[in-house]
C-alpha cells in the first residue's frame, strides 16, 4: 500500500539510505540517500541487513560517505535495508550558499545590520530588482545644503543673474525703446519711407532725423507696425549723414548710435534709353557710351550683351566695344544696365541694340 | 540680248486686291521696255506689268480679271543709271476708298507722284497679279519678251498686305542714304515670297517661309553686285559717241569693240576714286588691240580724235601688244603680248600714285603691289575710273571685266585667289592692301 506521511527516506528519525550493490569486494562503497552522497555520523548508528541478517556495526567502517566491509561481499549478496538512527552529519553552510528562500520573511533584525557610519552612502542595486524609495524628512537632516550642491544655483531678476549667496544691484525694469535698423538706411531727398526695426515702441513715437550738424527734422509721418517695428517717412532736402530718434509717448527715448541714414541723389541717366544704334552685324560696333551720371559702377542686370562684345564698367561711363558673333542675320537685342552710386543707390535703364546685316549679292540676268 | 526669267504660278491668295512688290534693281541696258516683273495666263488675256520703258520711265499698267478698268502709272522720272541699285516697292490695295492711294510707287524710299501717265485702279473689281492661275514672271513678259537686262536682288512679295518701303529699307542715320533691310518682318501670305538672290548655287531660292518653287529659264549668274556694296561695271553711258558703239552685255561687264573705223570703243567704268588701293581684272577675250587701265576723270578731251583711250594723257594701263601706257605714252614692252584669254590684272595705289598690271596672275615687271615696288609709273593726282578701248581703229576687242562681281562674263572665277577685304571675288590674289572697286571699298 501506498505510504503516507513522510518521504520514504525517512522513518521517524531513521534516515533511510540507498541499498548498496555488491561487486565482490570488501569495498568501500558510497553511501547515498536518494542518489545524493550521505555521511552518516558513525558505523554505529547505521543499521545494515544483508541476505537477511542484520550486520555487526563492528564489521564496517566508515569514512566520510564510504561504507568498508571487513570482509569482501559477494555480488550475489543483498542488502536489505541501510539505515540510520538519528539525521545524518551536520557540516557548516558554505560560503555564499544561504539564498533568500531560506531566510524567513522580515526575520532580519536591526541587530543584524550593520551600523551606517557618517558619511557612509546607502548602496542599492543598478541592475533588475527592488529599488527602495529612500524619503529624507528635514528632521533627517543635520545642519545645511550647500549651494553649490543645488542644481538652480542662482537667481535672476530683470535679466540679470545673481548667484545664491551672492549679492547685487539689481536695476528697476525699464522700457526704453531700441533700434536694431533702418531700412532703406539710403534716401533721397524726397519723401521716403524708412522701416525702423527695434523694441519697445509704444504706438505711436515720435521720430525725428537728426543731421552730423546738429539739424534736426520731424519725420514727415510715424505708423505704428508692432512693438518691434515701425515705419517712418522723411523729407530732408538737404543730403548727409543722420541719426535716427524714436521718443515712446512716456518719454522713453533712443538714438542711433552713429548716423545710420544717408541721404543722397539717385544716379541719374543721361544716356537715353531704347535703341542705342543700329550696326553693321558683322562689323565692330566701335564704342557705345552708357553714361549716368554720379554712377561708380555698371552692371549688366537684365539680359546680357550680345556675344561678342564687351561691358566695361566705369565710373560716370560704362562702355561696350567689339563685334558681335551670336546673329547673322537682323536681330535686336534687349538688356537693362543698372549703375549704381557711392551710396549704393541704383538706376536701370533698358537698351536695344539692333544688328543688320547687308546683302551679299544678287542675281544677273543675262 | 538677256533671255533670263524666273516664274511660277500662283496659288489662291491671301487676299487678291492687297499686295506688295519690293525688289533692288540695277540697270544694265537702257533704251528699250524691260520687264521687272510681269503676270499674265499665256500670252494674251488680262495682266499686269511693271517695266522700265525704252524712254526710261518706270511704269506698272494692267487690267481687272474682266480685262477691262486698265489703270496706268507711268512716272515723270527717268531711270537712266545704271551704276547705281533703285529700291523700287508697289503697293496695291484697290479695296482703298482714294482712288490714288490704290496703288503705290516707292523708289528709294520716297512715293513717287509726279507721273506722266496716271489712271487710277477702279474700286468694285479685282486686278491680276496676286490672282490664282496666274504666273508671275521676274525679268520679262510672258510671251518671252522685254527681257530684263540687270541685276536684280531682294525680291519680296507679300500676299494680303500693303506696305510702305520701310519694311524692306530703311535711311541710314549717319549718311542719310536708303539701304536694305535684308530681314524683313513682314507675313508674306500664301503667295508671297522673298527671292534674295544670294545662293549661287539656288539663285531663285525662296526665303519666306512659303518654300516656293520657281523656274529659271536662260542665264541668271550670281553676282557678289548688291544693293549694301554696289560693284563698278563698264559704263555705256560715259563712252566714245562716235562710231558704232561696243556693246555690253552681262550686266555691263561684257565689253566688245567694233571694227569700225571711226570708234575705239572707249569707256569707262562707273565708280572711280581719288584715294585707295584698287583691284580688278579683264579677261581678254578677243586680246588683238585691246587696252586696259584707268583714266583721270578730269581729261577734258577724253573722248577725241586720238585714235583711243589710251593715247590720252590721263591714260595708264597696259595694251595688249605688251606695252604699258603712262599718261596716255606708249613705251618699250613691259610683257609677253596677250593671247585671248588671258587674265589681266590692275593694281592702282591712288593714296601713292603707283599702278601694276598683271597676266594670268604675274606682276609684270617683277612689280609687287604689296610692298610698293618696280610699279608701272607714276600717276597724276585725281580721280580716277577704269577705262578700256581698243587702241586701233578698225579693230574689234573684248573683254570680260571682274570689278569684283566673281564672274569672267557668266561663268564664275575658276579659282578664287585672296583678297583680304571681303570686297568680291577674283580670279587672283588681291595684292595685301587693296580691294575692289566697290561702295564699300571706296569708304573703307
Amino acid at each position: 500500500m501506498a505510504y503516507i506521511g513522510r518521504g520514504t527516506d525517512k522513518i521517524s528519525n531513521i534516515e533511510v539510505l540507498d541499498n548498496i550493490t555488491f561487486t565482490n569486494s570488501a569495498g568501500p562503497y558510497n553511501i547515498t540517500q536518494s542518489s545524493t552522497t550521505f555521511t552518516p555520523i558513525s558505523p554505529s548508528a547505521l543499521v545494515i541487513s544483508i541476505d537477511g541478517i542484520v550486520q555487526s556495526p563492528s564489521s564496517v567502517t566508515v569514512s566520510g560517505s564510504t561504507l568498508t566491509f571487513d570482509t569482501s561481499m559477494s555480488s550475489s549478496s543483498t542488502m536489505n535495508f541501510i539505515y540510520q538512527i538519528g539525521i545524518g552529519l551536520i557540516t557548516t553552510t558554505g560560503d555564499n550558499t544561504v539564498t533568500t528562500a531560506k531566510i524567513v520573511d522580515d526575520a532580519v533584525t536591526y541587530a543584524k545590520m550593520q551600523d551606517i557610519a557618517t558619511g557612509n552612502r546607502v548602496l542599492g542595486r543598478a541592475t533588475a530588482g527592488e529599488v527602495q524609495e529612500v524619503q529624507v524628512s528635514n528632521d533627517m537632516l543635520a545642519g545645511s545644503i550647500a549651494n553649490a550642491k543645488l542644481a538652480n544655483n542662482s537667481v535672476t531678476f530683470n535679466s540679470q543673474t545673481v548667484a545664491l549667496g551672492g549679492s547685487g544691484t539689481i536695476d528697476v525694469a525699464d522700457t526704453k525703446p531700441t533700434i536694431s535698423s533702418l531700412t532703406p538706411s539710403v534716401i533721397t531727398n524726397s519723401a521716403t519711407a524708412v522701416v525702423i526695426a527695434g523694441g519697445n515702441f509704444v504706438s505711436v513715437p515720435q521720430v525725428e532725423a537728426i543731421n552730423t550738424s546738429g539739424a534736426i527734422v520731424a519725420a514727415d509721418s510715424v505708423s505704428f507696425t508692432s512693438a518691434t517695428s515701425i515705419s517712418a517717412t522723411f523729407t530732408l532736402p538737404v543730403d548727409g549723414t543722420y541719426f535716427v530718434r524714436v521718443e515712446n509717448n512716456d518719454g522713453t527715448a533712443v538714438r542711433t548710435s552713429t548716423a545710420d541714414l544717408t541721404v543722397s541723389d539717385n544716379p541719374v541717366w543721361v544716356t537715353a534709353s531704347g535703341s542705342l544704334g543700329t550696326f553693321a552685324g558683322a562689323s565692330a560696333v566701335g564704342t557705345i557710351n552708357l553714361v549716368c551720371t554720379d554712377a561708380t559702377s555698371f552692371a549688366v542686370t537684365t539680359g546680357s550683351v550680345t556675344a561678342g562684345l564687351t561691358f566695361t564698367t566705369g565710373v560716370g561711363t560704362a562702355t561696350i566695344t567689339g563685334t558681335q558673333t551670336a546673329h547673322t542675320t537682323a536681330t535686336t537685342d534687349s538688356f537693362s544696365v543698372t549703375a549704381t552710386d557711392a551710396q549704393g543707390q541704383t538706376a536701370v535703364r533698358a537698351f536695344t541694340i539692333t544688328y543688320s546685316f547687308g546683302a551679299t549679292g544678287g542675281g544677273q540676268f543675262n | 540680248m538677256a533671255s533670263t526669267k524666273i516664274e511660277r504660278t500662283l496659288g489662291t491668295p491671301t487676299n487678291i486686291d492687297k499686295w506688295t512688290y519690293s525688289v533692288w534693281v540695277k540697270r544694265a541696258s537702257i533704251g528699250a521696255d524691260t520687264a521687272i516683273v510681269t503676270a499674265r495666263t499665256g500670252t494674251s488675256g488680262p495682266y499686269l506689268n511693271l517695266i522700265f520703258q525704252g524712254n526710261h520711265q518706270l511704269r506698272i499698267y494692267g487690267t481687272d480679271s474682266g480685262g477691262l478698268n486698265d489703270f496706268n502709272y507711268q512716272t515723270t522720272r527717268l531711270f537712266r543709271d545704271t551704276s547705281a541699285f533703285y529700291h523700287i516697292v508697289i503697293g496695291f490695295d484697290n479695296t482703298l476708298a482714294a482712288a490714288g492711294d490704290r496703288c503705290k510707287i516707292y523708289v528709294n524710299g520716297v512715293q513717287e507722284t509726279s507721273f506722266a501717265g496716271q489712271d487710277d485702279p477702279a474700286s468694285g473689281v479685282s486686278y491680276v497679279f496676286n490672282t490664282s492661275g496666274y504666273t508671275t514672271v521676274i525679268g520679262a513678259r510672258t510671251d518671252g519678251s522685254e527681257y530684263y537686262n540687270g541685276v536684280m536682288s531682294h525680291i519680296n512679295f507679300v500676299d494680303g498686305t500693303q506696305l510702305t518701303p520701310s519694311s524692306f529699307g530703311e535711311t541710314d542715320a549717319t549718311d542719310g542714304m536708303w539701304k536694305i533691310k535684308t530681314s524683313p518682318s513682314v507675313t508674306y501670305g500664301n503667295n508671297g515670297f522673298f527671292l534674295k538672290m544670294e545662293d549661287s548655287s539656288n539663285l531663285d531660292l525662296d526665303s519666306s517661309g512659303n518654300s516656293i518653287s520657281f523656274t529659271t529659264t536662260g542665264t541668271l549668274t550670281a553676282t557678289k553686285d548688291n544693293p549694301d556694296n554696289n560693284f563698278s561695271t563698264l559704263n555705256p553711258l560715259d563712252r566714245r559717241v562716235g562710231g558704232t558703239a561696243p556693246t555690253f552685255i552681262n550686266g555691263n561687264n561684257t565689253w566688245t569693240a567694233s571694227s569700225d573705223s571711226s570708234s575705239n570703243g572707249g569707256t569707262r567704268g562707273t565708280l572711280g576714286s581719288s584715294s585707295g588701293k584698287y583691284y580688278f581684272e579683264a579677261k581678254a577675250t578677243t586680246a588683238s588691240m585691246l587696252c586696259c587701265g584707268m583714266q583721270l576723270d578730269s581729261i577734258a578731251t577724253r573722248w577725241n580724235a586720238n585714235g583711243s583711250v589710251s593715247n590720252e594723257t590721263g591714260f595708264y594701263g597696259i595694251e595688249a601688244d605688251g606695252t604699258k601706257k603712262v599718261a596716255g605714252a606708249s613705251t618699250s614692252s613691259v610683257f609677253t603680248a596677250l593671247s585671248n584669254n588671258d587674265i589681266i590684272g590692275l593694281a592702282f595705289d591712288l593714296d601713292n600714285n603707283k599702278f601694276w598690271a598683271s597676266v594670268n596672275g604675274t606682276w609684270v615687271a617683277s612689280g609687287n603691289p604689296t610692298t610698293g615696288a618696280n610699279s608701272l609709273g607714276t600717276l597724276a593726282s585725281g580721280t580716277y575710273l577704269p577705262a578700256v578701248s581698243s587702241v586701233g581703229w578698225s579693230t574689234a576687242s573684248s573683254a570680260q571685266f571682274n570689278f569684283g562681281n566673281g564672274v569672267f562674263g557668266t561663268t564664275s572665277v575658276s579659282s578664287a585667289g585672296t583678297n583680304a577685304s571681303n570686297n568680291g571675288i577674283f580670279e587672283y590674289d588681291v595684292p595685301t592692301g587693296f580691294t575692289a572697286l566697290c561702295t564699300k571699298g571706296i569708304n573703307t
